[in-house]
């Protein structure tokens, strides 16, 4: 039964791999960072000369890159993921799905798949990044790479899976209630502003001039809170990349995040059943929305 | 064999399912019917664990049905039908082989055998979108029966299907069962009940009205249905006891008994006059148990 459960999970991971690799988004996912990244170069933008590079630059470029790149991962990877949810409620395929394969095994194989998806879109930028800085005999990439600490980067590659794994199962919790492929915004929503708020604040702690003090007298307090998923994630490798924590600290920090989203996991599990088979329920999310809406009509008929 | 042992489930206020008890051996086929919200479906979902009865057992071959039996052993089509529509028939059906465990080469080889089979027009290339409804709801019974379930579960199979296609599932119903596959099935069709069923549970507001082999059933109105042919003295008719009524047809006449016994005064008074091709004392049909039952504060009995 256990090889089952693995052959089921691989099923769906590849199902959905198969599904991504021929859809329009996952390439335009793709695509326009890098449309974008070559705008920049052609007009010249890029003066990124880390050639006399110190140890504070490199923390600083660290402090803003990430926040940003675990935005913009979690906003693409959410938004598929959500997609995919969604697509299996209005094709209403799900019940059928449910009879054939738990969810649990559907969740994970779902999250697989984009791990996987991720782990193809950073390989084919990576090569991409190799290819030019061969052809134009640059090395910014080799320089922020070969200067960077192994251990902080084992950290933040870490520490990036976990925000992105916390976002996806929120995201796939909340898509599961979805009755209408247009409401896919409103699975997303709720946890982009969650992680997008996370990335402002990390921005804010890597301006030292502000917080570094503070957060060294509210040292404890902070420890606690970033112990929550995803904002430790989203917080903590400007912190440690600003040395405002230790990494003992951020370590700690991701065992106990993982901890909890193995807590969470459980219930989005059952809530992801229950979302999946409830086809008349409305999304609870749109509902707030509508009340929203229909309450403002009133007022306005008042 | 599956068993169900009193069980019952309750939403709030609304008795959904109120000591349902029944029992399938393997090769078997219990047709379960009643009207829309009569408790069908809520069974189908105790039984595939979609939702735990509040009392009662659900056992298989003694033991309690868990969800790996479910996912190994059970197919199920259900009423809402579902099937990703931009994906072709063939990798539809082999997703749905993979997460039952199969091979790619024998899930290909039973794929084309049973669209055979089932008549299904066009060819495994061609997308879901492009099929009609009883197509599609035929690839529908194919994910269900390509892995050779032990228990095949139907929620309204016929709903959508024209006589031809409907004779077609009939005939893959009957050779599950000759491979000694037990079958559930709900339908508002009572002639497929009859031309189906080894045993009928009837349910009313989640109650069981009627329970049994075909046979039991009938015997339990008795024969109060009588067809005469060449015969049609109606007035003579009318004025024996117990006929409840007496409706006059093209070449003979249709009479309702409130018992079994007056067929006797009946024969003999018809066949005083002469030579009578037809006298069939006959049980009522099950489409008139469905009526009576359903609406049984309303009608005199059968």
């Amino acid at each position: 039964m256990k090889i089952l459960k693995q052959k089921q999970v691989l099923a769906v991971a590849c199902h959905e791999i198969k599904g991504q690799l021929s859809s329009f988004t996952y390439w335009t996912i793709i695509l326009w960072p890098l449309l974008i990244a070559a705008i920049f170069e052609r007009s010249g933008n890029i003066h990124l000369d880390l050639s006399t590079s110190n140890y504070l630059n490199l923390n600083l470029f660290w402090g803003n890159f990430l926040p940003i790149f675990i935005f913009m991962v979690s906003l693409s990877y959410v938004s598929i993921m959500a997609n995919s949810v969604a697509v299996d409620k209005t094709s209403k395929i799900s019940e059928m799905l449910l009879a054939m394969v738990d969810a649990k095994e559907q969740l994970i194989g779902k999250i697989s798949a984009t791990y996987c998806l991720m782990l193809l879109h950073m390989t084919i930028y990576a090569g991409l990044i190799y290819i030019y800085e061969r052809v134009t005999h640059g090395f910014i990439v080799q320089t922020i790479i070969r200067n960077t600490s192994p251990v902080f980067f084992v950290y933040i590659v870490l520490d990036a899976a976990v925000a992105l794994f916390m976002a996806l199962v929120w995201a796939t919790e909340i898509a599961s209630y979805v009755t209408d492929e247009s409401q896919v915004a409103v699975a997303v929503i709720p946890v982009m502003l969650l992680i997008g708020t996370g990335t402002m604040v990390a921005f804010l702690f890597n301006a030292p001039h502000y917080f570094d003090a503070g957060i060294s007298v509210m040292r404890v307090y902070a420890n606690v809170v970033l112990a929550f998923p995803p904002i430790g994630s989203l917080l903590m490798p400007t912190l440690l990349a600003n040395q405002n924590v230790s990494y003992v600290e951020a370590y700690l920090n991701i065992i106990i995040q993982l901890v909890i989203i193995a807590w969470l996991l459980k219930q989005s599990i059952r809530q992801y059943r229950f979302g999946l088979l409830s086809s008349k329920k409305a999304n609870p999310f749109l509902s707030v929305l509508a009340h929203e809406n229909t309450g403002n009509l009133k007022e306005n008929k008042r | 064999m599956i068993e169900l042992q009193h069980v019952s489930k309750r939403f709030g206020n609304f008795n959904a399912v109120s000591d349902l008890s029944f029992s399938l051996h393997s090769g078997q086929i219990l047709s379960l019917i009643g009207q829309n919200g009569a408790g069908k479906s809520t069974t189908f979902h105790m039984i595939l664990d979609f939702i735990k009865p509040d009392s009662g057992k659900i056992l298989w071959s003694g033991k309690p049905l868990t969800p790996d039996a479910i996912t190994a052993k059970v197919g199920y089509m259900p009423e809402e039908r579902g099937l990703y529509p931009k994906e072709t028939i063939k990798s539809q059906l082999l997703y749905f082989a993979a997460l039952h465990g199969m091979k790619k080469a024998e899930a290909i080889i039973l794929l084309d055998d049973w669209m055979k089979r089932l008549n299904v027009v066009g060819k495994s290339t061609d997308k879901i979108e492009s099929l009609s409804k009883g197509n599609a709801q035929k690839v529908q019974l194919i994910a269900c029966l390509m892995f050779k379930p032990q228990l095949l579960i139907l929620d309204e199979p016929f709903s959508g299907l024209d006589p031809v296609n409907s004779e077609l599932l009939i005939k893959a119903i009957l050779t599950a069962k000759q491979q000694g596959t037990m079958v559930i099935f709900s339908t508002h069709n009572m002639d497929n009940v009859q031309k189906l069923s080894d045993y009928i549970v009837m349910l009313k507001h989640g109650q069981t009205v009627l329970k049994g082999t075909p046979t039991e059933i009938y015997r339990q109105f008795g024969r109060l249905r009588l067809d005469i042919e060449g015969y049609q003295n109606v007035e003579r008719l009318k004025r024996i006891q117990g006929v409840k009524k007496v409706t006059l047809m093209a070449n003979g006449v249709h009479l309702e008994l409130n018992n079994e016994q007056c067929g006797k005064i009946i024969f003999t008074e018809v066949t005083k006059h002469g030579y009578v091709p037809v006298f069939n004392q006959h049980y009522p049909d099950l489409e008139a148990i469905f009526k009576y039952e359903v609406h049984k504060k309303a009608y005199d009995r059968l």
